[in-house]
């Protein structure tokens, strides 16, 4: 990655052997909550299982209910203060509910964790959940046992830390990640089909350099969460001197341009063959009526019913109808001064 | 650009096996693959690595990155997995590292200074009734000098096998788990160093109340205590030690950061901890066994006496300072 591009918050960076950096997205309060219910739960059906087996073998064990008592409190005492280190030793660092929410608990360096750890982690969780309240404030006559976490320790020491942690995982030197897998998507497919057309208009002799191919990349992946305004607002500030250094109309919609970029700069030969045909496909059958183009397809919709018009295929041809007029939504291109930087360099 | 596409194709059936070969590995053990399964595993865990550090120079797109760096993620959790507790060297651990450390231990000496001695002086206020009228009652409170009166007025030493199996469990479970208390507490120091004074001073005015002599109950409250008394007490002042001494990283960090240092001090305190908890065990086992016993009050007393000198034994004789432990001691 580029010096600078380190996302602000929410990820740890680590080392791995191979000297490779990698990133991992780290697990906040709100993610780990659902999965320390989750081992609560599990426990206490450990716990309930334990007595309802013992309460089934009762009258074939030696000692009768003793033993069953014993191996319930034993049980107990094991489920309240060594399941989560069992767990996480055995389990590379993961209890049930972990596994459930697809956490992991490692070492801030990225190794996975070692049985001190996670003993200390688990152990020092009682710290975390202070400040405890007594029961009194659900009735007067209960006992004055201070047994009610509130977590609020633990929750100041995420907030405070950078990699979310809480005092456990201070003490041991661990953190929690998130395991999503991603989603595997290699290329996003413009939905507006027109961008392959475009493609072809773009010289050939232009490549993007790092940065340019970058910021196009990122505007794909974001421009979906945006309405087709405030797309080619954002799209203007790039597309606009690029525009005119193609020589294209400049009434061409930047989100447009930019989009045709992103099929020239990351889909394969085969892939933008296979974008065109579609597109000239879609041409015969539609019947378009040039002049009406809805520039920026919305969002979401697959491009076979999508009602964005098609621009013809052949070079010659689209200069002129292409894009004759400007959808009414897009207000004018502000003039471009000759001086204008070339548009690789003109990134933010 | 040319061949940006075509060599995301051809890389990207690599990254799919990568990612299918992961996902049967966590569902099976990585022990249980052949060797050229495992062989494959790293060249394409390495060579996924590589493509990411390449990603640059590649012009991979962001979501390509993105998902290497899952892909990697996971591949390195699956490839390095966590250790398991060596116990080739606990005997060494147990035996020569942890008493030293406790001997030396400042922690433990504050603790235990703080704990006997709050113990000490809330026994003999608590005893010494003309002067101090009223002080065990303000800290045991009515209801409990009287719950203790009457269990220790009916107790019957020698009961039957089965009810001291379940108070051995019971013991287990409840005074460890005090003393985890104990320990989690010590982080947040104050929290830590107050439930010890807390315990001390409750335990202390429970004996001397009952030691007046004039209580109901109070010769078999004696004999009961006597034969667990010294593991028991320890165990509880072990557990707060382990506990400040984490606390401690926070204030003495030794030049390091505060949290490296507090890091450094949880690993450290981890065996002082295992020790109290082997105590807290033996204490139990004594509490329930061997202190309601039907035996001759000779023979607790001697137990009494024999694990105060295998008490003595641990943390003075085999925790007495080394030439060869001084040599090596960090600070």
């Amino acid at each position: 990655m580029l010096a600078g591009t380190e996302k602000l918050d929410c990820h740890a960076r680590v080392i791995t052997p191979e000297n490779i950096e990698f990133e991992y997205d780290l697990a906040g309060p709100f993610q780990r909550l659902p999965a320390f219910l989750f081992d609560v739960a599990v426990r206490v059906a450990c716990f309930l299982a334990l007595l309802f087996v013992g309460g089934m073998l009762l009258p074939f064990l030696p000692l009768g209910g003793t033993l069953v008592n014993v191996a319930a409190v034993i049980g107990f005492f094991l489920l309240s203060w060594f399941y989560g280190m069992f767990f996480e030793t055995r389990f590379n660092g993961r209890t049930i509910g972990k596994m459930v929410f697809k956490l992991r608990a490692i070492s801030t360096d990225g190794r996975p964790i070692n049985a001190s750890q996670a003993a200390l982690r688990n152990l020092l969780r009682l710290a975390d959940m202070n400040l405890l309240l007594p029961l009194q404030i659900f009735s007067a006559e209960a006992p004055p046992m201070y047994i009610i976490p509130t977590m609020l320790v633990g929750f100041a020491s995420m907030t405070l830390t950078r990699k979310m942690q809480r005092l456990g995982d201070l003490a041991a030197g661990t953190m929690v990640v998130c395991e999503q897998r991603r989603r595997a998507a290699f290329n996003l497919q413009p939905e507006d089909l027109r961008a392959y057309g475009l493609a072809e208009l773009v010289p050939v002799t232009f490549v993007p350099s790092v940065t340019l191919a970058q910021t196009i990349g990122l505007y794909m992946e974001n421009r979906k969460r945006l309405n087709p305004l405030r797309r080619n607002d954002i799209a203007r500030h790039l597309a606009d001197p690029l525009i005119q250094d193609f020589g294209m109309l400049p009434d061409t919609s930047p989100d447009l341009l930019l989009c045709a970029l992103y099929v020239r700069t990351f889909l394969s030969a085969d892939q933008q063959q296979r974008g065109r045909a579609r597109l000239r496909e879609l041409m015969t059958t539609r019947q378009p009526a040039f002049g009406k183009a809805r520039v920026t397809g919305a969002a979401g919709r697959s491009a076979s019913n999508s009602t964005a018009e098609v621009v013809g295929a052949k070079r010659t041809d689209e200069a002129t109808h292409a894009f004759p007029t400007r959808p009414p939504t897009d207000p004018p291109p502000p003039a471009q001064p000759p001086t204008d930087p070339p548009p690789q360099q003109g990134l933010p | 650009m040319p061949n940006l596409a075509e060599t995301i194709e051809k890389r990207r059936a690599d990254w799919q096996l990568l990612e299918r070969m992961i996902s049967q590995i966590s569902a099976r053990n990585l022990r249980h693959m052949k060797g050229d399964q495992l062989a494959r595993l790293s060249d394409l865990y390495r060579s996924a690595c590589a493509d990411l550090a390449m990603a640059e120079q590649y012009r991979l797109s962001p979501e390509t990155v993105n998902y290497l760096h899952g892909l990697v993620g996971q591949a390195h959790n699956t490839i390095y997995r966590s250790r398991r507790p060596q116990w080739q060297t606990w005997w060494d651990i147990a035996f020569r590292q942890t008493p030293q450390r406790i001997f030396q231990d400042h922690c433990v000496h504050i603790c235990g200074l703080l704990f006997f001695g709050v113990f000490a002086l809330s026994t003999y206020l608590a005893y010494n009734e003309m002067a101090f009228p009223g002080f065990a009652e303000k800290v045991l409170g009515a209801e409990q000098m009287e719950m203790m009166e009457e269990s220790f007025s009916q107790v019957e030493f020698g009961r039957d096998l089965g009810t001291n199996l379940s108070m051995v469990a019971f013991y287990i479970q409840h005074n460890t788990g005090i003393g985890l208390q104990c320990f989690a507490m010590g982080i947040l120091i104050i929290p830590g160093l107050y439930t010890t004074a807390f315990n001390a001073c409750m335990l202390g005015a429970s004996f001397g109340y009952m030691a007046r002599g004039d209580t109901p109950g109070g010769d078999s409250f004696l004999e009961f205590v006597t034969a667990h008394g010294a593991f028991e007490l320890t165990a509880i002042a072990l557990a707060a030690a382990a506990g400040l001494r984490i606390g401690a990283g926070w204030l003495f960090t030794k030049g390091l950061t505060r949290i490296a240092s507090l890091q450094v001090q949880a690993r450290e305190a981890l065996p002082i901890m295992a020790a109290s908890g082997v105590l807290f065990f033996l204490a139990a086992l004594t509490e329930g066994l061997l202190s309601p016993s039907s035996l001759p009050y000779v023979f607790k007393a001697l137990w009494g006496i024999f694990s105060s000198g295998l008490l003595m034994f641990y943390f003075v004789v085999l925790g007495y300072p080394t030439e060869k432990s001084i040599a090596t001691r960090p600070n």
